[in-house]
């Protein structure tokens, strides 16, 4: 007689034999097992499994719009933040903006303003005839590095143009006081005193422009 | 038949709340006028600080980005040491931030005295101190600001687009040693002072305003600043 397949294999091949009758729960372990070998495999990698999204800008272009000769001395800069807040009630729920924008207002005289005769040298004595103490440039506030405090609801183009204008009003009235006027004024006559000193005249004789209100 | 009665109770009851909270949206809202509602929008100072500083800003550069930015999700890490990095079909989100920064190259002359100036009987040689460029303003176009959001994904925050338009204006000060400024700082010193060494006297071709270096871009590098005080 010729043997089966069966008589030829022996016990513990033939109990294996007899537990295949139940291979999903074997199945079943082998794959909770290959699960857990792979959860361990992904925790203790030293750059665990994650989502990433990349916060970096892409390469763009920069283009020159303008160049421009400038004589604008600076004697006082006034570094300045403000939080400005926009609240709107609607059908809804509440709106609300908040934003933190950063500005330094630069005081001091354009010379691009004034013709070349605001110089005159007699003898050992110079003699200077400035503009007004004012604000140097009406752009003064660093946009890019407004920082966002808390937003609520969706807000447009205009709502952010509002809140720039907000802080622009606010910055000057702060910041462009008349003590700090006096102040750029104080220091542009130490200044150019100093500097022309330092071209060789003994007394320098400086006058200001009055202030245009 | 028996539950019919007070179903249709609990349901005017339902319908007659709803009624009453839209009347109360409404008063609440948009129907009240502008000048009774209370103003709660405030402005506040958070930082003040006043430098004295005797700078000759020379020449101004305005220079416009788009800053754009594509936000893709990416499986990232390791499973069982294999390098894993691929996209997730998840949607995709785009952002386009125009922005406009003005650059200014200055002459500090603070540090200025006899030192910087040498003479003899006719002629003058003026040695400006270093010249410096600063990002003295930025502005971003709100209104061009332009947003491409798939169905899965959420609009970019108020945060979000203000990183990318603080990473658009650094990008443009990081670069702004490309523009040739040294040379266009120094023509334009040479503008404001020629004037007042005419009138001291010297004649034209007697006159040399120089910088005590040729500057090469790494020395830029250490010569740019932000919209901050020293």
């Amino acid at each position: 007689m010729k043997p089966t397949m069966r008589s030829c294999l022996t016990r513990p091949f033939r109990l294996l034999w007899s537990l295949m009758k139940y291979w999903q729960i074997l199945a079943l372990f082998l794959l909770a097992g290959a699960a857990f070998w792979i959860y361990r495999g992904c925790v203790r990698e030293d750059v665990p499994l994650a989502i990433e999204h990349d916060k970096s800008i892409d390469v763009s272009p920069e283009e020159i719009r303008a160049i421009r000769d400038i004589g604008e001395w600076e004697f006082l800069s006034v570094n300045t933040e403000e939080l400005v807040e926009l609240n709107e009630a609607g059908l809804l729920g509440d709106k609300e903006l908040v934003r933190i924008y950063t500005g330094t207002l630069r005081l001091g005289i354009d010379l691009g303003c004034s013709d070349d005769h605001w110089f005159e040298a007699r003898g050992d004595t110079a003699f200077l005839h400035l503009p007004a103490v004012g604000l140097l440039d009406p752009d003064f506030i660093d946009e890019a590095r407004t920082r966002s405090f808390y937003e609520k609801g969706h807000w447009d183009a205009k709502a952010r143009q509002k809140l720039y204008e907000k802080a622009r009003k606010a910055m000057l009235r702060r910041c462009l006081t008349r003590q700090n006027l006096e102040q750029a004024e104080k220091n542009a006559r130490e200044q150019f005193e100093k500097i022309f000193r330092s071209f060789g005249f003994g007394t320098v004789e400086i006058t200001f422009e009055p202030s245009k209100k | 038949m028996t539950h019919a009665k007070p179903v249709r109770i609990v349901f005017m009851v339902l319908i007659s709340l709803a009624v009453v909270s839209l009347c109360g949206c409404k008063k609440h809202g948009s129907s009240e006028p502008e000048a009774t509602r209370p103003a709660t929008d405030t402005t506040a100072l958070i930082v003040m600080q006043a430098t004295r500083c005797a700078r000759l800003y020379t020449t101004e550069y305005k220079i416009h980005k788009v800053v754009t930015h594509e936000d893709v999700r990416r499986l990232k890490g390791r499973i069982l040491s294999i390098p894993v990095d691929m996209n997730l079909s998840v949607g995709s989100r785009k952002a386009a931030i125009p922005i406009d920064v003005t650059l200014k190259a200055y002459i500090d002359f603070a540090g200025f005295d006899a030192g910087h100036v040498q003479r003899d009987s006719n002629r003058i040689v003026i040695i400006l101190p270093d010249p410096h460029i600063v990002a003295t303003a930025s502005r971003v176009d709100h209104k061009a600001t332009r947003q491409y959001v798939d169905l899965t994904r959420s609009r970019f925050s108020d945060r979000e687009l203000a990183d990318f338009a603080r990473q658009g204006a650094d990008s443009i000060v990081a670069h702004a040693y490309r523009y040739g400024l040294e040379e266009s700082a120094r023509r334009s010193a040479v503008k404001t002072l020629l004037p007042v060494l005419r009138r001291m006297g010297y004649e034209e071709r007697d006159i040399t305003v120089k910088f005590r270096k040729n500057f090469l871009p790494d020395d830029w590098r250490t010569m740019i600043t932000f919209n901050q005080p020293d």
